[in-house]
């Protein structure tokens, strides 16, 4: 109930204040200036109140230049400006708004800093490998399996790895010696590349 | 006549003298060509008459293999699968000599990181290597595919072993090429020493593969020539078995409207490589092995090309272009280099 109090409390002086503020321009504006000009004496205080009347318009154009030849040209009524101030819950929407904005551009920047950070090194390879899908036939005539692997490795100058079992077993021995060829009666082979 | 005075002729034990001829290993030797190359066998055995039925055969089986891997012969399995290729399909029944040539090309790539890329075909053909080196009058083609060639294909073959088949990916072509030398090398090295020899070597275009017992004690000998032969042989190895190869860009030329071209491919570009390498020797385990690693390795141009060959722990020489001496890997430090002639 204190609250509700102190609502109204606040609300009434803020109208007053307004309608106290604004009671001389909507008299002015309520009636069309030929009128006022028609009706108005011809006498000193007449006189004078036409010049506060222009006073008061040009007060008004000042404040509001785009309000102030219709307000004096219309025959509508008066156009009110921009409220003095804002209502509180205008104004809590004004902060929420603010606020989830600040947030939003936060995490957009936190979001670049890491990207940044972790493309510091660039990759190696852009183009995500393919799969290799090797089919075993096994020799008994079972079914075949299939065995999805890595696609062989594309680093420059490393070493390959095998990275799929082949079908077919191709027995390797180990890396051959190799020694200076002595002098010798024995047949020698020759190798050149595609001859 | 003195103690230490050899006796005559005429009282020589003569029946003493006939095991020792009859023990002592025979080494035969026989030289021709096939699949468009030199070829070398050496067959070493107790028994000269198994060791040359030896060399008949694998002589017979490696035109067997040029029959099922050329890529000149409209009949061979390569080419059914090329034309299969163009858009893809099977089972298509081959030699199991395909079956096991075409695990290899696979394993290679694998090896390689792609670098050695027997898919490469229409890449060959558009560089203008269209026509047999050794017949120009017998041309391949290959039609329109309406599916590119992508990197890669090669994975997407589907062999069955024990039904010989293969099926295979829309946009496949193949070239074996250097591989099949290397590969057909083991294949009658093995043949060899199954029929009776002891020891045998095979050498085909240069790739050499080579098991068992050497004519020399020291090992398999093997001259490394230059890559221009009239500059002499760079060195002599003795090897104790496995296999050698040499990929060069010297063999192999042809110029296309002004342009020198050469047949080794480069799969980034799918042009004539731009190496700065004429050629790479590589020891390896086996024949086809060695053919696929020394492949790649001339792609990789004079200055990792060492690195390559150590960190895969193979032997190797690279020649580079306008250099005299060549690069060898860190175990071929004691080789001597012999110098250059005729230059």
């Amino acid at each position: 109930m204190k609250a509700a109090r102190t609502m109204t409390d606040l609300a009434g002086p803020t109208d007053r204040n307004t309608h106290a503020h604004t009671d001389p321009i909507k008299t002015v504006t309520k009636e069309p200036i030929m009128d006022v000009q028609m009706n108005l004496p011809s006498d000193e205080h007449a006189a004078a109140q036409r010049a506060k009347v222009e006073e008061l318009q040009r007060r008004r154009a000042a404040r509001n230049p785009a309000n102030a030849t219709a307000s004096l040209n219309s025959a509508a009524g008066p156009t009110r400006g921009a409220p003095a101030r804002h209502s509180p819950a205008l104004g809590s929407k004004i902060a929420a708004t603010g606020f989830g904005l600040a947030t939003m551009f936060g995490l957009v920047a936190a979001m670049g800093y890491a990207s940044a950070a972790s493309a510091s090194t660039p990759p190696a390879n852009t183009v995500a490998p393919a799969q290799v899908v090797v089919v075993i036939h096994p020799a008994d005539g079972s079914a075949p399996t299939a065995a999805v692997t890595g696609a062989p490795a594309v680093v420059a100058g490393a070493p390959a790895v095998v990275t799929a079992t082949p079908s077919q077993p191709i027995a390797l021995t180990a890396q051959p010696t190799v020694r200076p060829a002595p002098v010798s009666q024995a047949p020698a082979a020759k190798t050149n590349g595609s001859k | 006549m003195e103690a230490n005075e050899r006796p005559p002729v005429a009282e020589r034990p003569v029946v003493a003298e006939r095991p020792v001829v009859a023990e002592r290993p025979v080494v035969v030797e026989r030289r021709s060509r096939v699949m468009a190359s030199s070829l070398h066998l050496i067959a070493m055995g107790p028994s000269a008459e198994v060791l040359e039925r030896g060399l008949d055969n694998a002589v017979e089986h490696l035109e067997h293999l040029e029959r099922c891997w050329s890529r000149f012969i409209p009949t061979s399995d390569i080419c059914r699968i090329n034309r299969l290729g163009v858009a893809g399909g099977g089972p298509l029944t081959v030699d199991p000599s395909t079956i096991a040539l075409l695990d290899a090309m696979v394993e290679g790539y694998q090896r390689t990181a792609g670098r050695f890329d027997p898919s490469v075909l229409p890449a060959v053909l558009a560089e203008g290597y269209t026509s047999s080196w050794v017949n120009p009058a017998v041309v391949v083609e290959v039609p329109d595919q309406p599916t590119a060639w992508s990197a890669g294909l090669l994975h997407d073959i589907d062999l069955d072993p024990a039904a010989n088949t293969v099926t295979v990916p829309a946009g496949l072509s193949l070239d074996p090429g250097g591989i099949g030398k290397g590969f057909a090398a083991d294949i009658v090295v093995g043949r060899m020493l199954a029929a009776g020899a002891t020891g045998a070597m095979a050498e085909i275009g240069g790739d050499l593969s080579m098991d068992g017992t050497s004519p020399d004690a020291a090992g398999w000998l093997v001259d490394v020539e230059r890559p221009d032969p009239t500059h002499g042989l760079l060195c002599s190895l003795a090897i104790s078995g496995g296999g050698v190869a040499t990929s060069s860009t010297r063999s192999r030329r042809w110029m296309v409207e002004g342009v020198e071209r050469h047949h080794q491919i480069d799969p980034a570009t799918e042009r004539s490589s731009t190496t700065d390498l004429e050629a790479v020797t590589v020891i390896a385990p086996s024949g086809w092995l060695a053919e696929v690693h020394s492949t790649a390795a001339v792609g990789i141009g004079s200055r990792g090309v060492l690195a390559y060959l150590e960190g895969h722990g193979f032997s190797g020489i690279a020649f580079v272009r306008g250099d005299s001496s060549a690069r060898m890997t860190a175990d071929l430090a004691d080789i001597e280099q012999r110098p250059l002639v005729g230059a």
